[in-house]
């Protein structure tokens, strides 16, 4: 990585005590850029890679199935990988017991979204309408 | 109609209201969303995109007043939504969304409008 030192910018950060005249830059982009909007919290570097997060509420969807789609707070453009781990308290306030829980998991990924499911076992205590837990979601992958 | 701005990654360059009417903006495309039908108590269960940006994220009906959470596009920074708002009240030359003081940011943050990106 090459640093443009001698050519500081104010795209990112004016006035931080670490660099005062903005955030160095690397081929033009910010060596780092970060922010959070309704859908989470990102982190970009310049070498491509960018970090999603989020604390997400999963909903009944179907009596085997609790879910919800996580909107990226910034998009993908390509290898976006997700995970997600619902919190054992709320999982142990739906309907099914948390040992009656089966495959935690993810589908219709596509750059700007994911839905997040987590899924009874078979043949275990159905999902209730209304049964609702939280699930922390991270996704790495590429920004450009 | 209330209204409450999410502050998202990708939305609507700028919407227009008539009645219980919303149309989205984007990129010159134009998608028209007519609301008055959606019952009280109705569930919401996604709508079709606008140039291929969601457009709105959740409508109900309470009290017979029609209740819809839109989006703005932001970039850098930390920001957070409108809180509820009368249509009336939305400007879309302006940042209806809100920067989110909690949390320490020292750079440019920008916001999307109709009159293209704007900084805080």
């Amino acid at each position: 990585m090459t640093l443009a030192t001698n050519n500081l910018t104010d795209e990112v950060g004016t006035g931080s005590p670490d660099f005062p005249n903005g955030m160095p830059t690397s081929a033009g982009d910010p060596i780092v850029e970060s922010g959070s909007n309704t859908d989470g919290e990102w982190t970009r570097w310049a070498n491509g890679t960018q970090y999603c997060g989020v604390s997400i509420t999963i909903v009944y969807s179907a009596v085997n199935t609790i879910a919800a789609t996580w909107n990226f707070p910034v998009a993908f453009t390509g290898d976006q990988r997700p995970s997600h781990e619902p919190d054992s308290v709320s999982l142990s306030s739906t309907t099914p017991s948390l040992e009656d829980m089966g495959l935690t998991s993810s589908q219709g990924l596509t750059t700007s979204s994911v839905t997040l499911q987590q899924r009874r076992a078979a043949g275990a205590t159905n999902f209730a309408s209304g049964d609702t837990a939280t699930t922390r979601a991270t996704c790495f992958g590429r920004w450009k | 109609m209330q209204i409450n701005v999410l502050a998202t990654g990708a939305a609507p360059d700028y919407y227009t209201f008539n009645g219980e009417t919303i149309t989205a903006h984007h990129e010159g495309v134009s998608e028209v969303y007519d609301l008055s039908d959606f019952p009280e108590g109705g569930t919401f269960t996604g709508a079709g995109q606008v140039n291929g940006v969601t457009a709105l994220r959740h409508v109900e009906r309470t009290g017979g007043e029609l209740k819809v959470k839109l989006c703005q596009q932001v970039g850098a920074g930390h920001w957070q939504e409108s809180g509820w708002m009368d249509d009336t009240s939305y400007d879309p030359d302006a940042i209806n969304v809100k920067q989110d003081g909690s949390k320490a940011y020292s750079g440019t943050a920008w916001a999307k409008t109709r009159l293209g990106r704007a900084e805080a």
